[in-house]
Formats: C-alpha cells, structure tokens, sequence
C-alpha cells in the first residue's frame, strides 16, 4: 500500500509535479555556475534573470491555463505587441492609468475573438491563435505605422517593467491564477476539459463559457505582458514580442505542463520561466551568439515536449 | 406481491421508442415501464439496443420519435445534465471517469460543494472529501482512503467504484447500470448485486443491463428481452428461467405463442404470470 502511494506520488511529479523542472532549473544554474562563476552566479545577474522570468511567466500564466485545458494560444507575442502600442499612444490623450487599462483591456479583446472563433466557427485553436498571431501583428504595424513610441520616463507605464516592480506584478498575478485554476469550479473545469472533453460535456459543464474565459484570460495576461515588455525596451515597437509565444510555451512545457492538457500548474510555470531565462542568460554571459542561443532553446523546447508527453493522448492535441 | 408494480404509476415509461442512425434501426418502437422500487434487467445480443435504449432515458442520445414519461408527465432531455437534474443517472459500460482528476473531483464533477471567501466562490474540497469517503466506503471498502489520488491509479473494478459513486451521490431516483460488472471480480460482482438490492430497497428504480443472466434474475423483478431494436418479452423472474431467456434472445419470441415484439407496452399484466 505504501509503496503503491509512493509510486502515484513520483507519477504525480512527473507529470504536471515540480520535481523534473526544479531539477532542470538546478542542472542549468550548476552548469553556467560552473562555466562563469563570476558573472552568473551574481546578485545583480540573479535579478536580471528574475525580471526576464517575471515577463515570460506574466503571459505564461494565461497560456498555461489554456494548454491545461487542452488547447494553445500562439497569438500572445503579437497581442503584446498590440496593447503595448495602444498603452503607449494613448498616455498622451488619456493619461497613464486609464492607457494601461486600455491596453490591457485590447489584449482581452483579442482573446475574446480567438475564443469565439475557436468556439463558435469550431475551428482548431492552434489555427485560430495562429491567424491571430499574423493579424494582430499587422495590426500593430498599422496603427504604428511602422514607428516605435518611447515610453522611457512615461509616468507608470515606463517604470512597470523595473526591478523589482514586474516581479511583483508576477508574483500578484500568479496569486490570482493560482486560486483560479486550483480552488475555483472554473479552475477544475478547465483541467476537466483538458482530461476528456467528452466527459466534461456529457455531466454538464458550460464549457463554451469556459473556452472562451480561457482566451480571454490569456489575451488579457499577453497584454499585460505587453506593458512590461515596452517599458522594459523603454519603447513600444510594432515589433514588441516577436516570437514571445515561443519562449512562453517552452516556460509552460518546461515547467512541467504537457501539452496534452489536464496536469500541470501556474507555480510549474514560475519555475519554467526561470530555468528558460537562466539559459538565455547563461548562453550570452559564455559569449554563445544569437544564432546558437535559438538553436539551443529550440532544442530545449523539443526535449521539454518529449519529458512531459503523454503519448496515449497524442491523438488529441488541438 | 407483484401487484404493487402494476398498480402504482410507473416513474418512467418508454413508449414506442425509435432510433435511427442513417440506415442503421438501433430502436424499432421500443417500450418499457419503471417502477419505483423495481429493477428490471434487459437482456439482448450484441447490438440488440440496449445501450441506446438507455442512452435515450438518461439523454446522451436523442430519439428519432417516441415519447418519454417521467412521473405521467412526458419529458425531453437534450443532454445528461438535464437528465441528472430530473435524477436520472447512469453508469456506462464504457467508464465514464477523467483519468487525471481524483476521485472527489470525478464524483462531484458539475456539481461541485463550494464556500464563499470574501465574496469569491471557492470549492469546498474538504466537504466533497468526507461526503466522498462515506459513499466510496460503502462502496469499495479501502479506497476510502484514496479520494485525492487521481483515478488513473487505480485499477478497472475500482474505476467503476467511482463512477457508481457519482451517480449515487445527489439522491436519484433512477439508477441505470450498463453491464456494471464488466470489468469486476467475482467478489466485486456479489458486491455490485447487493448493491442494486440496496437501492431497490431505498425505493430507486433500477435497471441493469448484463449478459450475465444468473446476476439478473437473482437481483431483478423483471427481465425485458431485446432483440433487433424491438421488445421481445418482458417477464417476472419469478415466472421464467434461463432457458427460456436465452431461447427468447436467439429466437426473437417467432416460435413461442406469445409475440411479445411489436409494442405490446404493459407486458406486466400478461397471461403468462403465475399467481
Ligand atoms: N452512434 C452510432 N452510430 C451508428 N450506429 C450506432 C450508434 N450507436 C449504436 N449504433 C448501432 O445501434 C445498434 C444497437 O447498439 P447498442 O449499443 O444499443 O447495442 P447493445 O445492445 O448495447 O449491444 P452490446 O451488448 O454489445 O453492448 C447496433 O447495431 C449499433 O451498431
Ligand atoms: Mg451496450
């Protein structure tokens, strides 16, 4: 009996369990502590890898819920994009907090019509994200036209992405995810429907309020996202995010939450997005260039998939 | 003894039920009476109709035509949920449990205990636990202990313990079991069958759906024999035997002198019962 709880317990850490990833983070801190003690295992370097991981896990939290329930949001780098521009033209006309609010708010926007497409048109989220991912990234360079907005000195909005504020949005906002997805009935309905949707329709679930709740929750984390990363550039550029969903859902998968939906959880996340962004940081600090850095990261996403997939599920990824 | 159940107004009645899928008949005017109190095992060959004559009472499928009667009051359910809310629930032969989720979270899936915190609805995990741990430990004694691991743990028979404690746990009144014991032990079966007496006792209307005869007709007052989507006869235990159930099964009822097969709806009060 004791032994079978113990063996369900080291399955439980395998999938969607903290063991593997906090590993992982600890495998990536010896080997750069190891290979540059002097410049990475530092104070003012461990704060720049938590700022790094505070914005990886502020949109992370959404897209976590989202791959929990059995789907993908591949849009949050543009959405960031959107709302960062939005937030930054407007401090101007409307005032800093209301534009934060604004901008915000456009990012759940977007996730409310990834959502829908995705429910009503029923077409694969993956799809859906994507072509959100091109839209709104056009949108982007339009309403810039193509220009980049300093928010550098902007009241709020141009002090959000410092140390330690954007830590502190991510450790409040990871609160918040954290009783959502584990102490509210949403929170077990989206695991429910990520476990077998066919089961979570047939007792009852409103699960076309949940899917579209879920986008949206992701379109409102990627705009907030897009907040600190402008303030952290010190400008909103068309081209803010590029490529953030990548290194968010390597932060997801790499803390543990497959792919295949159910298991796995927002604290995983907070560990992926440190181990992902020690690793940048530890590539530049050796000297790697920027070519072998993306290769390296790739090569950590697709090992990340392979430790947590479930196989028998494969057939069902959407 | 059996007059109670000829009296007393039947809980559901099924009458002149079809189902069509595409070409296939799964139904051809089906009907069946329920009691309160009664189990009523149906019997068929494989692809007889029985599944889906049952998936039509709890609402997972919608019949082609045909009425259903709930307390004389005829009723459409459009899906499981609404069809649990008016306390009709099923067991299925394919175990309906999310795998990853434990056994409280599968028992109280959407209809979860929840408690308010400062204005925000929570779930209120502990008293799902107890109320879970009194039902499983009526049910399986020793996986009382266990309604936080997730059911992927477990083992089949202990599976069907959970999904048997979902659909007890809101007071239904009626309790459809698809081949229960499938997938159970000898000592599981015996557990199951006094069980289904258990529920009977409390007054729920029951109706099982095995191949194993022996296990019917020692725990049901009734046996409903199907063949072809259509009623072959419906019978008292007490005034039939094996033999002539699976004689009726294979036969389809042609050579007996009582066709029972085209819609006779109130079989109870046939000739055929001994006083
Ligand atoms: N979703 C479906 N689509 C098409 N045909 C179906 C569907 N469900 C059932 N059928 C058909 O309806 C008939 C009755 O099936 P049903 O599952 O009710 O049989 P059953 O009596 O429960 O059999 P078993 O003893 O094997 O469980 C079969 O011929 C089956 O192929
Ligand atoms: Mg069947």
């Amino acid at each position: 009996m004791a032994g079978k709880l113990a063996g369900e317990k080291l399955k439980l850490s395998f999938r969607g369990g903290i063991l593997i990833p906090l590993v992982s983070l600890l495998v990536i801190v010896v080997i750069f502590g190891a290979l540059a003690p002097t410049r990475f295992l530092t104070i003012p370097n461990a704060q720049v890898v938590l700022t790094q991981a505070a914005v990886l896990a502020i949109v992370g939290f959404g897209v976590t819920l989202v791959i929990i329930s059995g789907s993908i949001d591949l849009s949050v780098g543009s959405v960031a994009a959107v709302a960062g521009i939005v937030a930054a033209q407007l401090v101007p006309q409307v005032g800093p907090i209301p534009a934060l609010l604004l901008g915000v708010a456009i990012g759940g926007v977007a996730g409310a019509v990834n959502g829908l497409v995705f429910v009503y048109l029923r077409v694969p989220s993956f799809l859906v994200t994507l072509a959100m991912l091109t839209t709104a990234r056009g949108i982007a360079y339009l309403i810039s036209d193509g220009e980049s907005f300093t928010v550098y000195g902007v009241p709020i909005l141009g002090d959000l992405g410092a140390y330690p504020t954007v830590v502190l949005i991510a450790a409040a906002l990871l609160a918040l995810f954290w009783i959502l997805l584990n102490k509210t009935q949403m929170g077990l309905y989206i695991r429910a429907l990520g476990g077998s949707e066919h089961i979570a329709r047939l007792v009852g679930l409103p699960l076309n309020r949940i899917k579209v709740s879920l986008f949206m929750l992701s379109g409102l984390a990627a705009g907030l996202g897009g907040l600190v990363l402008a303030s952290r550039q010190g400008a909103a550029t068309p081209n803010l995010g590029t490529s953030l969903e990548l290194d968010v859902i390597t932060a997801v998968v790499l803390g543990g939450t497959p792919l295949t939906g159910c298991v796995g959880n927002v604290t995983n996340t907070v560990i992926g997005a440190i181990a992902i962004s020690a690793l940048a940081n530890g590539l530049i600090i050796i000297g790697l260039t920027s070519d072998v850095q993306m290769i390296v990261k790739g090569m950590v996403l697709v090992l990340a998939i392979l430790v947590a997939l479930e196989r028998s599920k494969i057939g069902i990824i959407k | 003894m059996i007059q109670q159940s000829t009296d007393a107004a039947p809980v559901v009645e099924l009458r002149n039920i079809e189902k069509r899928y595409g070409q296939v008949s799964a139904l051809r005017g089906m009907s069946l009476n329920l009691h309160k109190g009664e189990a009523v095992g149906i019997v068929g060959d494989n692809g007889a109709g029985k599944s889906t004559l049952v998936k039509i009472l709890c609402g997972a499928v919608q019949p082609t035509s045909g009425e259903i009667r709930l307390n004389g009051k005829p009723i459409g359910f459009n899906s499981p949920h609404e069809a649990r809310l008016s306390g009709i629930e099923i067991v299925y032969q394919d175990l309906a449990v999310i795998g990853h989720l434990t056994i409280t979270q599968n028992v109280f899936l959407g209809r979860e205990e929840t408690r308010s915190f400062a204005g925000v609805k929570l779930l209120d995990n502990r008293k799902m636990d107890r109320i879970t741990r009194k039902l499983i430990a009526g049910l399986d004694p020793g996986l009382e202990n266990r309604t936080r691991v997730s059911v992927d743990s477990l083992s089949g028979g202990q599976k069907q313990s959970v999904a048997v404690a979902r659909a007890m746990a809101f007071g239904p009144k009626v309790m459809i079991l698809d081949e229960p014991t499938a997938a159970l032990s000898v000592e599981k079966i015996e557990r199951m069958l006094t069980l289904i007496r258990t529920l009977k006792e409390s007054g729920l209307a029951v109706i099982l759906i095995s191949h194993r005869l022996q296990d019917i007709m020692t725990v049901c007052d009734r046996v409903v024999v199907m063949k072809s989507g259509a009623l072959v006869r419906d019978l008292h235990v007490c005034t039939t035997d094996i033999d002539e159930i699976v004689k009726l099964m294979v036969s389809g009822g042609e050579m007996g002198a009582v066709s029972g097969a085209l819609g006779s709806a109130h079989p109870e009060g046939a000739s055929t019962r001994s006083g």
